[in-house]
């Protein structure tokens, strides 16, 4: 009942074998047996978003899946995002645009911004509003978030 | 003229939350004994030759330059008026071992050789920016180049990082932090700048005044010589090797002489690199990347993790735990019991949650809160609030309010008659217009007597709201050396407070508790609460188990455990001229004061009085002059206690969001019903303040106040908190279907002294706008039988970003100095909310969170 299961993860394009109870979610092998702190637990219910990791380019809740579950597939949590020591545009437009205060929110809303943007390059607004609101903050506006954001809507847009 | 004082006590200056100490103060102290804690080291006696300044007009005043030679580096020591002693100790413990020579000013300021210049952070990072926004104060007096720049976390020592009007303790608070920093800091850039001038005056044989800096350099124009800040630093250690060695203090500077007789020049404003230019924040790259630090997620080697259930009411002892089924959990340590908690200690974190599940605990009763429903204490609160029989804490009295007893008709049954239920009601709590009816000639010594004067009357309430920081409550503590020693890893608004909690749960010095001041994710005021009752259980778990323990809060322990606002119930009435003129006016306000039950201390220390309730309701300004408040001559602002034993304390926004709620709706209901407009009542109340008018005209030119916009409405509220002059609008609609009120747009417009960080001030108004928001429109916290009823964020509902309006802010600079800014939004917003629904619909809403099933009874009346 308590047997433990060992799952193969692929985390930020690296493989982790794990010992892990099979009930176990991802969100705790995460931060427990991988330190990969970054992913941050909020309500541990699936409701306010800070957990928000891709798996397989979709935005998921490491709260509510498994660990078990995410085995064979892709997994990027906010660690994974710089690329060659540099940040992705989405990191870099949340530092220009001062889209966090206390920060706990940022790892789960800037995943969520990317996936946001790799699968509707060209978002308005509202469907960025609508798109980030499960991730909940306590302490912007929202305002410098929804700025991040639609800067890169902007930047895309004056290339094409 | 100078003046000694012993340094082996504790002072502190006894001030009250408003005022700001005077000048004429600055060199005498009122003693007020403060709790142990700080650390302490006798070994240096900085206090034998402490001479305060007597030079310059100081409200926190800095002494004289100290300098201080010990092993290792040279550190220099700008003793504080009345709270010295432990800068240079902190100095040398933080430079231990001998290296490259360090000039160390003041112990805010540290000037390496390489150029590298540490400014200390005393106060709490929590998203709020002052990890950034204070070294820039000190940076651009001291002229120091922005990259040359590191900033470090003060150690918990209040005397020296302390704030004054929290009696040195460092409390980031109140919305305080810049605006109280402020001057101290600037003086410690500006004096430490003219030690490195003096010294460079020295080696080069100049006099000062032909000396200027450019960022990190002292410039010579005449000679063409200029010398970086880390070459000055390097020979300065040199230079002060002609003092005693050993600890024995002494002065530096005395070449040039111009420190102590002569004012130092602040640096121009027009001048400024710094202030005013929007620094990057240095806490933001690692919020994006997932590296910062919270408490929650230190991981000292050999840590296991604790689940506790910690008693439900303020009070309850535990009375019986079976533990049978816990215990048979894989991965559990121990089921570790004391009288307020019980913890489970496991492996992981996740089965000592599932074996914490598994507990049958039962907890004695405490009288009266066990049986406590929060619907019918807010009958109580209402109850309380209208009884005129009933006097109040006079808070703010001024002239006379004897025209309103004229009026008694105004409160006539009927017009505020109350009925079962928390939702507002058919006919309750509407302004009641009345003729006055008794007319006595000699009683009209005070107010106009006319025929058309009359008085109103008008009820507001407010409900229990929670901190909901997004990080849940949560602490790492590794108790070593039998016992003797503490480790502590926590987010704290009140470091002092968390290093003395830790030492008395495991009766050991303050001295011997080492406090990691980590990030916090969101405070709010939660963690500065004296009891710490978020880290003191990991500190007695790691006593017992003698290994490092992690406790963390889920979300529904964060909640259950909830330290909430107090519920309000206003009770308002005015006399009111037919010109609209308010001839007297009275509030009273029924509520629990905030830190009466759970902050014992800072309630005795300020003279226990309702300090968190009142706030906001006041109509004058932080010196009692008139200030930027409304002009209401005959007042009496007024607090009923009301002492229920729930677990309170001060949230943002404080007193002051719900008193705002009573006066600003208030006034719209007096302007509706003498057909005034709002921004013109207001206007005419704010005749005594130009700052308050200019605020009030400029939010309404942002939101184009006078043009009609179907299906939507606008409302105004104004605010004079902490200094900082404000006004909001809201621009919202109602979806009928939903019965849920919609804000489309909010304008503010704040004159906040000085910005040192424009767009981190921009983004405080507008945070806490969302978060007042939330107070305005969902966030609600019941209890029956003394319990809290709801569990997580899907029944305790913050704003989101689809419900979030868009927030156009403008600043209006001045040339005063900063003033608080981290409330003003949710100060504002419940009030612009509730008069623009006024205007929408016709009906007033009187009860925050304005629900969807509130509206819906307002709108059927």
């Amino acid at each position: 009942m308590t047997d433990k299961q060992a799952v193969t993860l692929s985390i930020n394009g690296d493989c982790h074998d794990v010992l892990a109870d099979p009930r176990r979610t991802l969100l705790q092998v995460l931060r427990e047996q991988l330190s990969l702190t970054g992913t941050k637990c909020g309500c541990n219910n699936g409701v306010c978003g800070s957990c928000t990791v891709l798996i397989d380019d979709l935005p998921m809740r490491a709260c509510l899946t498994l660990a078990v579950a995410a085995t064979d597939r892709e997994i990027t949590t906010i660690e994974g995002l710089e690329t060659g020591g540099e940040l992705h545009p989405v990191q870099q437009a949340f530092i220009e645009y001062q889209g966090m205060q206390c920060g706990f929110c940022t790892p789960g809303m800037v995943i969520a911004a990317k996936a946001l943007l790799d699968r509707n390059p060209d978002p308005t607004l509202d469907e960025i509003r609508d798109e980030l609101s499960g991730n909940l903050c306590r302490c912007t506006g929202y305002v410098k978030i929804a700025d991040a954001v639609l800067s890169l809507v902007d930047a895309d847009r004056g290339q094409n | 003229m100078s003046e000694i004082l012993n340094s082996k006590s504790s002072y502190c200056r006894k001030t009250s939350f408003w005022r700001k100490p005077e000048s004429s103060e600055s060199t005498r102290l009122h003693v007020i004994p403060l709790d142990s804690g700080f650390r302490q080291n006798d070994d240096l006696n900085l206090d034998d030759d402490l001479t305060l300044n007597d030079g310059l007009n100081l409200n926190y005043g800095v002494s004289r330059r100290k300098f201080l030679k010990q092993t290792g580096g040279l550190t220099f020591c700008f003793a504080f008026a009345g709270f010295f002693g432990n800068g240079g100790t902190y100095a040398a413990e933080s430079n231990p071992t001998p290296g490259p020579a360090m000039a160390e000013f003041n112990a805010y300021v540290r000037i390496s050789p390489d150029g590298t210049v540490t400014i200390i952070n005393p106060a709490a990072e929590m998203g709020q920016g002052v990890m950034t926004a204070l070294p820039v104060i000190v940076a651009e007096e001291l002229d120091v180049e922005w990259d040359d720049v590191r900033i470090e976390s003060s150690p918990p020592i209040g005397e020296v990082y302390g704030d004054p009007l929290f009696f040195n303790r460092i409390f980031t608070t109140s919305s305080r932090t810049v605006a109280n920093y402020y001057e101290r800091l600037r003086r410690f850039g500006r004096d430490a700048r003219q030690v490195l001038l003096e010294n460079a005056a020295g080696k080069w044989g100049v006099p000062v005044a032909e000396l200027r800096t450019a960022p990190s350099l002292v410039i010579h124009d005449k000679s063409g010589r200029s010398i970086s800040y880390g070459e000055i630093a390097a020979f300065a250690h040199i230079s002060a090797d002609s003092a005693a060695p050993g600890e024995t203090p002494g002065e530096i500077g005395a070449s040039a002489g111009t420190l102590d007789n002569q004012p130092i020049q602040f640096k121009a404003r027009e001048n400024y690199r710094l202030v005013g230019r929007n620094v990057p924040r240095r806490d933001l790259p690692g919020k994006v990347t997932g590296t910062a630090q919270y408490s929650m997620d230190a991981r000292p080697a050999g840590m296991v993790y604790a689940a506790v259930s910690r008693a439900p009411v303020e009070g309850a002892a535990l009375r019986a735990v079976n533990e049978r089924d816990a215990r048979s959990i894989s991965g559990i340590i121990d089921v570790i019991k004391r009288s307020e908690s019980v913890a489970v200690v496991a492996t992981s974190y996740p089965a000592a949650l599932k074996a914490r599940d598994r507990l049958e605990i039962s907890w004695h009763e405490v009288e009266g809160m066990s049986h406590f429903n929060s619907d019918e204490s807010m009958q109580e609160h209402r109850a309380a609030a209208r009884d005129l029989s009933r006097n109040g804490f006079p808070w703010d009295v001024q002239g006379d309010i004897t025209s309103l007893e004229r009026g008694q008709n105004a409160l006539e049954p009927g017009t505020l008659r109350d009925t079962q239920g928390d939702v507002a009601a058919p006919g309750r709590g509407q302004v009641a217009l009345e003729p006055r009816v008794s007319r006595d000639a000699q009683d009209d010594m005070s107010t106009p007597a006319d025929e058309a004067t009359r008085v109103c009357s008008a009820e507001y309430w407010t409900d229990y709201v929670y901190h909901a920081q997004m990080e849940p409550l949560n602490a790492v503590v590794s108790v070593t050396d039998a016992g003797k020693k503490a480790e502590v890893w926590a987010g704290t608004q009140a470091p002092a407070n968390t290093v003395d909690a830790v030492a008395k749960i495991l009766d050991i010095p303050g001295n011997d508790v080492k406090l990691n001041r980590s990030l916090l994710g969101g405070g709010f005021g939660r963690r500065t609460v004296p009891s710490m009752d978020f880290v003191v259980d990991a500190a007695w778990l790691s006593k017992l188990l003698r290994r490092p323990v992690k406790v963390v809060w889920t979300r529904e322990d964060d909640l259950r455990s909830g330290h909430l606002k107090p519920m309000t119930a206003h009770f308002l009435r005015a006399a009111v001229d037919d010109q609209g003129k308010i001839c007297a006016w009275q509030h009273r306000v029924a509520s629990d004061e905030a830190i009466k039950l759970l902050d014992r201390p800072s309630y005795e220390a300020f003279g226990k009085v309702p300090i968190t309730s009142m706030l906001g309701s006041s109509h004058h300004g932080m010196d009692r002059s008139i200030g930027d408040a409304y002009d209401l001559p005959q007042r009496l602002v007024e607090h009923i206690p009301m002492d229920t034993g729930v677990r309170l304390y001060p949230v943002r926004g404080v007193g002051a969001t719900p008193n705002n709620l009573a006066i600003e709706s208030f006034l719209d209901e007096i302007a509706a019903q003498r057909n005034i407009d709002p921004v013109d009542l207001r206007l005419r109340l704010l005749h005594k303040s130009a700052r308050g008018r200019r605020i009030i005209e400029t939010v309404a030119g942002m939101a184009d106040w006078t043009r009609a916009r179907p299906g939507r409405a606008l409302g105004i509220a104004y605010t004079h908190y902490v200094d900082t002059v404000a006004a909001a609008i809201a621009e919202i609609s109602c979806d009928h279907t939903s019965e849920k009120i919609i804000v489309h747009n909010v304008w503010i417009a704040a004159d906040v002294g000085l910005a040192i960080q424009p767009d981190n001030v921009r983004a405080q108004l507008e945070g806490a706008m969302i978060h007042g928001l939330g107070y305005a429109l969902s966030e609600r916290v019941t209890i029956r039988n003394g319990l809290i009823q709801q569990r997580n964020f899907h029944d305790y509902s913050v704003m989101r970003m689809a419900d979030a309006p868009v927030i156009h802010v403008e600043l209006l600079h001045s040339d005063s100095a900063p003033t608080g800014v981290g409330e003003t939004g949710s100060i504002l917003a419940p009030a612009t909310v509730a008069n623009a629904f006024a205007v929408l619909t016709g009906k007033r809403l009187r009860h925050i969170p304005f629900t969807p099933d509130r509206i819906r009874q307002v709108l059927r009346t």
